[in-house]
C-alpha cells in the first residue's frame, strides 16, 4: 500500500528518475569505485607480488626503530608511525607538524620503507609528506580509494562531489521505498518476458529491491564520511566550542599528556606488542609513537577489526615504563555511545566486519546498486527515444558503464608497464588514455549492440591479460606464490580469468542469439 | 501510465510554483541540513564522554537532509513550507548567535 498520493507519487517518479538521471553516471562510478575498493587492499597485495602473511610486527622492530631515530632531526622525533603496506614492507614515519605558507598544518619529517624480512632501508625520503614520492607500492589500491572518495578531484571539492552523490543516491532509495507499492511481492518478481522494456523494468525492480537497505546503508555512510571532515566537523566545531579549538580538540581526543621533555628510554616495543596482541587476540595494524625518546612519550597501538570486535580498537601504553593504560575510544576520552556510533559507521560503509565472506557480499551488493543505476538510467532514456538529448545521454551509459571497468584494468596495465617510472603517474595516466579510448570507440561505433560487444570483449581479454602481465613483468608465478604463501595473489588471478572469460562467453552467447534471431526475422519478413 | 505522462502530471501548475519547489528542495534544504547540524548539539545531551551531541550531530546530517529534502518535495502547502523554512532558518541564526555571544 503506497503512503503517498497520486501528486505526491508523480513527483516522487520524477525525484526518482531525475536523480538517477542528473548524475546517474558519476554515481556509477564512484559506486562501482566503492565496490571494487572494498578490495583494495587485495588489489594493492596482488599488485605488488603479495607477501607470506607478512605481520608488520612480527619481528624485533624496537631496536632497528632506535638505529633509525639517531638518524633524523630531534623535531621528527615528535611522532613516528608505524605500520605495514600493500607489499608487506614496513613503513616508518618520523615527523613532526608545521605550518606551511598557505596557514594549513602539514606532515614534514623522514619516510623510511624497511623490507618487511630483514628490516633493511629500502628507501629514504625527508621533506614535505604532501611532496615526497608517492608510495609505489600502494599506486593501485591509493588510485582506486581516491577516485571513490575524491573523484580524483582535490580537496575539498572532490568530497563535496561525492557526498552530493551520496544524498543524491539516498534520496532515489527513499524515493524507491516510497513508490514501492507491493514491496515484499517485488523481492519475488519474475521478470516478464513479453517485451524487452517490461523484462528490463522487472529486472531493475527486482535488483533494485534487493539491494535498497544496501543502497540506504551506503548512500547514508557514504555522505557522513564525504560531509563529516569537509563540513561537518568545522561547523560543529565552530559552534559548539564558539570558535574554540583547542577545547574542541580536548573534547574529541583527550587532553594532551603534561609536558615532560626531559630525555627517557622508550619501553620495549616488543613487550607492548605482546601485551596488545594478547589483549586484542590478533596483532596489530599500526603503532604510534608520541615524543619519542622523551619522558612524556605515549604508544598508541591500533588493531583492526576481530571475531569479538566489529569496529578496530586503539589501546594506549605509557611510553617509557610500557605500562597499559586502557583502551582510547576513537572520538572521547571513555568509551560511549556516540563512538560506538562512529565506529560502526565504518564496518557499514567498507564490509571490513566479517572477514573475506562480508568483503564479497558487499562487493556482490554494490555490483548490484551499479546494475540498478545503469538499468534505471537505461529504462529512463528508453522511453524518450524520440527526444535526441535523451538518446545523446543513451549513448554515453554503455561508454561509462563498460568503460569505466575497462579504465580500470587500463591503470592496473599502467601500473605493471610503469617500470623504472613512477607508477602512480601511469596508473593515472592509463586510467585517462584508456578511458579516451573508450569514448573514442563508443562514439566511432554507431551499432549499440556492436559497440557493448566491443566493450565486453575489450573488458574480457584485459582482465585475462592482467595476470599474465603481472608475471611477465615479474610478479611471482602460482607456483612461487604459493610456496611463499601469498594465496591473495592466485586468488585475485583466479578472480581476473573468470571475470575475463565470463565477458568473452557473453560475447559469445549475444552473437549466437543474434545469429539465431536474424534467420527467423528474414523468414518472417 | 507512460514515464512522460508521469513527467509533465508531476510538474506543478505554474512556473512560479516549480522554481520555488526547486528553490526550497535544492540550495534551502542543503543549508537548512547545515543549520540543523549546527544547532544539533544544543538539544541533544553530551554522553559519558562529552562528545555524544557532536557525533550524533554530524552522523544525522544525511538524515537531516533527506527530511527536509522529501518535505520539499512531497508538500502541497509551498508558501507554507517557505514560511517553516524561514522560521527554521532564523531560530538557528539566534542560537548560533546566542553560542558565539556566550563564548
Amino acid at each position: 500500500m503506497s503512503v503517498v498520493n497520486q501528486a505526491q507519487s508523480r513527483r516522487l517518479v520524477a525525484v526518482h528518475g531525475w536523480s538517477g538521471t542528473v548524475l546517474g553516471l558519476l554515481l556509477y562510478v564512484v559506486v562501482l569505485t566503492g565496490a571494487i575498493a572494498v578490495f583494495a587492499h587485495e588489489i594493492g597485495e596482488w599488485a605488488t607480488g603479495g607477501h607470506a602473511s607478512v605481520e608488520a610486527f612480527a619481528q624485533p622492530i624496537g631496536p632497528r626503530l632506535e638505529e633509525l631515530a639517531e638518524d633524523v632531526k630531534p623535531e621528527y622525533l615528535d611522532e613516528v608511525v608505524v605500520f605495514s603496506d600493500s607489499a608487506g614492507n614496513i613503513q616508518v614515519r618520523f615527523h613532526t607538524h608545521e605550518e606551511r605558507d598557505g596557514g594549513r598544518i602539514e606532515d614534514i619529517g623522514v619516510r623510511y620503507i624497511l623490507d618487511g624480512n630483514n628490516l633493511e632501508v629500502l628507501q629514504r625520503d625527508e621533506g614535505w609528506f604532501s611532496e615526497l614520492p608517492r608510495d609505489t607500492s600502494g599506486a593501485l589500491e591509493d588510485f582506486i580509494v581516491d577516485v571513490h572518495v575524491n573523484l580524483y578531484a582535490p580537496f575539498p571539492w572532490g568530497l563535496y562531489a561525492t557526498g552530493i552523490l551520496g544524498l543524491l543516491m539516498l534520496s532515489a532509495v527513499i524515493s524507491g521505498v516510497l513508490l514501492h507499492k507491493h514491496i515484499i511481492k517485488d523481492l519475488f518478481v519474475s521478470p516478464r518476458k513479453s517485451s524487452k522494456l517490461l523484462f528490463r523494468k522487472d529486472r531493475h525492480v527486482l535488483a533494485g529491491s534487493w539491494s535498497l537497505p544496501f543502497g540506504f546503508v551506503l548512500a547514508f555512510t557514504g555522505a557522513f564520511y564525504s560531509f563529516a571532515i569537509s563540513i561537518g566537523l568545522p561547523v560543529v566545531a565552530m559552534v559548539a566550542f564558539g570558535g574554540d579549538q583547542e577545547q574542541m580538540i580536548e573534547t574529541i581526543l583527550g587532553a594532551p599528556v603534561p609536558e615532560n621533555t626531559a630525555p627517557a628510554q622508550l619501553a620495549s616495543l616488543e613487550d607492548v606488542i605482546a601485551d596488545t596482541t594478547r589483549r586484542n587476540g590478533a596483532p596489530p595494524v599500526s603503532l604510534t609513537v608520541s615524543h619519542w625518546g622523551r619522558a612524556d612519550a605515549v604508544i598508541s597501538v591500533f588493531h583492526g577489526p576481530t571475531e569479538e570486535q566489529l569496529y578496530g580498537q586503539v589501546h594506549l601504553f605509557e611510553g617509557t615504563s610500557g605500562e597499559y593504560k586502557g583502551p582510547k575510544p576513537i572520538v572521547g576520552t571513555e568509551p560511549s555511545m556516540g563512538a560506538a556510533v562512529v565506529g560502526l559507521i565504518g564496518p557499514l560503509h567498507f564490509g571490513n566486519f566479517g572477514g573475506l565472506l562480508s568483503k564479497i557480499v558487499w562487493l556482490s551488493l554494490g555490483l548490484a546498486c551499479c546494475y540498478v543505476t545503469l538499468t534505471g538510467l537505461q529504462m529512463w532514456v528508453e522511453r524518450r527515444a524520440e527526444s535526441k538529448a535523451w538518446q545523446r545521454l543513451g549513448r554515453l551509459i554503455p561508454i561509462v558503464g563498460y568503460g569505466t571497468a575497462i579504465s580500470l584494468a587500463g591503470a592496473g596495465f599502467g601500473y605493471f608497464l610503469s617500470a623504472g617510472g613512477d607508477p602512480s603517474v601511469w596508473v593515472t595516466r592509463a586510467f585517462v588514455i584508456t578511458a579516451v579510448l573508450c569514448i573514442m570507440a563508443g562514439y566511432a561505433v554507431r551499432d549499440r549492440r556492436l559497440m557493448e560487444n566491443v566493450f565486453r570483449a575489450a573488458l574480457g581479454l584485459g582482465l585475462l591479460a592482467l595476470p599474465v602481465l603481472r608475471i611477465l613483468t615479474g610478479g611471482p608465478g602460482w607456483g612461487e606464490a604459493c610456496g611463499a604463501g601469498a594465496s591473495m595473489v592466485i586468488g585475485v588471478d583466479l578472480v581476473m580469468v573468470i571475470a575475463g572469460a565470463a565477458a568473452l562467453r557473453s560475447v559469445s552467447r549475444e552473437r549466437a542469439t543474434a545469429r539465431s534471431v536474424q534467420p527467423a526475422v528474414e523468414s518472417a519478413v | 501510465m507512460s514515464a512522460e505522462l508521469d513527467m509533465k502530471e508531476a510538474v506543478p501548475s505554474t512556473k512560479g510554483r516549480t522554481a520555488l519547489r526547486w528553490i526550497l528542495a535544492g540550495p534551502v534544504t542543503l543549508i537548512g541540513a547545515v543549520l540543523a547540524m549546527a544547532i544539533t548539539p544544543f538539544m541533544l545531551p553530551a554522553g559519558a564522554s562529552g562528545v555524544g551531541h557532536l557525533v550524533f550531530a554530524i552522523v544525522l546530517f544525511p538524515l537531516f537532509w533527506a527530511v527536509l529534502f522529501f518535505y520539499a518535495v512531497l508538500t502541497e502547502r509551498l508558501g507554507r513550507a517557505a514560511l517553516v523554512f524561514t522560521a527554521f532558518y532564523a531560530l538557528s541564526a539566534v542560537l548560533i548567535w546566542q553560542a558565539f555571544a556566550g563564548s
